[in-house]
């Protein structure tokens, strides 16, 4: 005890040790405190800026997706001693006068098929469509004669029909008639494509020193893996859709233009696409002929519209380094679904690829680079 | 500001502009190039501020592309570790290193460390290979004189190794 009240120079050592660790500890407490505070700081400002975000974010994606979409031909075109400038001038005249060819000849005709399948909604027929589509089933499926099952199906198919087709109108219409994205889309593409090289180039500027090489081959790899998958989807679908309009209409199918577009659209998700592309076309030759002859023909047309997409579209067009599971796709599908309807399930599985690239680049940047140190 | 990360942000257009031409004349690949041909180059090219004792790469990481120095010192280090470094070379400003990875992903054969606080101009195999899509005729002056250089050095490679076997066979000789 008495030792203890005694002053000697190895305690005032201790002392002047344990005075310092108290200092450091304060430090850090200080420093832990300024994190935490900062963090809330960004969180309040993240949730307050989330939907000035939100609103910019659709026409950035957009103009994102078409500036890799145009570079190579922009490059091809520089390439041929075109100014840069010069050259995305051109290519947006070009675009231009298609927009406007496009609107002129193939938009009245677009038009007028969603009109008349709009206004066969609005007006009640709907119930005629179903019933048709009942009788045609109950001939064909004996245990739907059973009024009981019979009624429950009819309201349930209408339902079905009436909120797919009213929401894929409304997102069709909302889409376009956008007016913010039709001024800021081209804005946003015009400047990604002349200034992307200084973009890239500022966003790789603000990566500390020790991340700098792994994010520079990160960016560039994850921007030239994503280009092609995205061209090579969209060519995909191009051709199918052009290849399902020609067969629905040499096929005499209504609506072929619309069901075209739908399935082109469709066939960007793995497995379930073609299926989804296929069943409108099947519905509608069903619903207007009133009996399942032409089902055959359209069978036909769309598993060699398959055939020829997986034999010889595909593998020449899009990267096989985009390869997702079955189950997975199902997954995903749903998810997409859920968040956000048709749109959802329609982009869930391209998003998901993008994510995927994104992964697996930088899990790939992670065991290569010494990142410690 | 002594700190790198601020640096690289805020003052690339200061001291950085100050001697870039004459270091990059000082380079292989630029002596030939017209003025408009380096104002290509000067845009892809990325601008770095290193501390003293800062990493720039390690042995056996992907190579991206090559650096150029402007100002200050590069030690470049075979085995480098907290204890053990062997030097292979101290770099000054004009001098460049790691040009192999302008051609392949391959794994840096070495480390390269600053050795005092050091401005260093980076261009890369990504950049390069865009330069070469856009301007054809511009890439392929650069890629000929990279081709120049490996080659030029393939045949030093190759006469020193003729003399290691000479000596290796005399030693023998006189044994």
């Amino acid at each position: 005890m008495r030792d203890n009240l005694l002053y000697t120079p190895q305690d005032n050592s201790n002392n002047n040790q344990n005075n310092q660790l108290v200092v450091v500890l304060n430090r850090q407490l200080i420093k832990k405190l300024l994190k935490i505070v900062i963090s809330i700081i960004a969180i309040i400002l993240l949730i307050k800026v989330i939907p000035f975000v939100n609103s910019i974010l659709a026409p950035l994606a957009i103009s994102l997706i078409l500036s890799l979409l145009l570079t190579p031909l922009v490059n091809e075109m520089e390439n041929n001693g075109i100014n840069r400038g010069a050259a995305i001038g051109i290519l947006f005249l070009m675009l231009g006068c298609i927009i406007v060819i496009c609107l002129k000849f193939l938009i009245p005709g677009l038009r007028h098929e969603i009109q008349t399948l709009s206004q066969t909604l609005e007006n009640g027929n709907p119930k005629t469509i179903i019933d048709k589509l009942q009788i045609t089933l109950t001939q064909r499926i004996p245990i739907l004669k059973n009024p009981e099952i019979a009624r429950e199906v009819s309201t349930r198919l209408h339902a079905i029909f009436t909120s797919l087709l009213r929401k894929s109108l409304n997102m069709i219409f909302a889409i376009l008639s956008s007016f913010t994205m039709i001024v800021t889309v081209p804005f946003i593409t015009f400047f990604l494509l002349k200034d992307g090289q200084r973009i890239k180039k500022f966003i790789i500027q603000c990566v500390p020193n020790r991340y700098f090489e792994m994010s520079l081959n990160l960016l560039y790899k994850t921007t030239l893996q994503l280009g092609n998958y995205i061209r090579g989807q969209l060519l995909v679908s191009t051709i199918i859709a052009s290849l399902s309009t020609i067969a629905l209409y040499s096929l005499n199918v209504p609506y072929f233009f619309v069901i075209g577009i739908i399935a082109g659209l469709a066939n960007m998700i793995p497995y379930f696409g073609p299926i989804v592309g296929a069943l409108p076309a099947i519905l509608v030759a069903i619903v207007e002929n009133g009996s399942p002859g032409p089902v055959l023909g359209i069978i036909i047309a769309f598993a060699m519209i398959q055939l020829l997409d997986n034999i010889l579209i595909s593998p020449v067009i899009v990267s096989k380094s985009v390869q997702i599971h079955p189950l997975l796709v199902i997954i995903v599908i749903l998810i997409g679904s859920n968040l956000g309807g048709i749109l959802g399930m329609l982009v869930a599985v391209p998003l998901f690829a993008v994510a995927q690239v994104i992964l697996k680049e930088v899990i790939w940047s992670f065991k290569h680079y010494r990142l410690a140190g | 500001m002594q700190n790198s990360y601020w640096n690289n942000i805020f003052e690339r257009n200061g001291r950085h502009q100050s001697n870039l031409d004459f270091v990059l004349k000082k380079v292989p690949f630029f002596s030939q190039l017209k003025r408009s041909e380096i104002l290509e180059f000067k845009r892809i090219i990325h601008h770095r501020y290193y501390k003293k004792n800062e990493v720039i790469f390690y042995e056996g990481e992907p190579g991206v592309g090559m650096y150029i120095i402007q100002n200050g010192k590069i030690g470049i280090y075979k085995k480098f570790d907290d204890d053990t470094r062997e030097e292979l070379a101290i770099l000054h400003s004009g001098e460049f290193f790691g040009e192999m990875a302008l051609l392949d992903e391959s794994p840096r054969s070495a480390t390269a460390i600053a050795l005092e606080t050091t401005d260093i101009l980076g261009l890369f195999r990504p950049d390069l290979f865009n330069l070469i899509n856009r301007k054809p005729k511009l890439g392929n002056k650069i890629l000929f004189k990279l081709a120049q250089m490996l080659a030029e050095r393939l045949r030093l490679s190759n006469n020193e190794l003729q003399e290691v076997k000479k000596l290796y066979e005399n030693s023998v000789i006189i044994r």
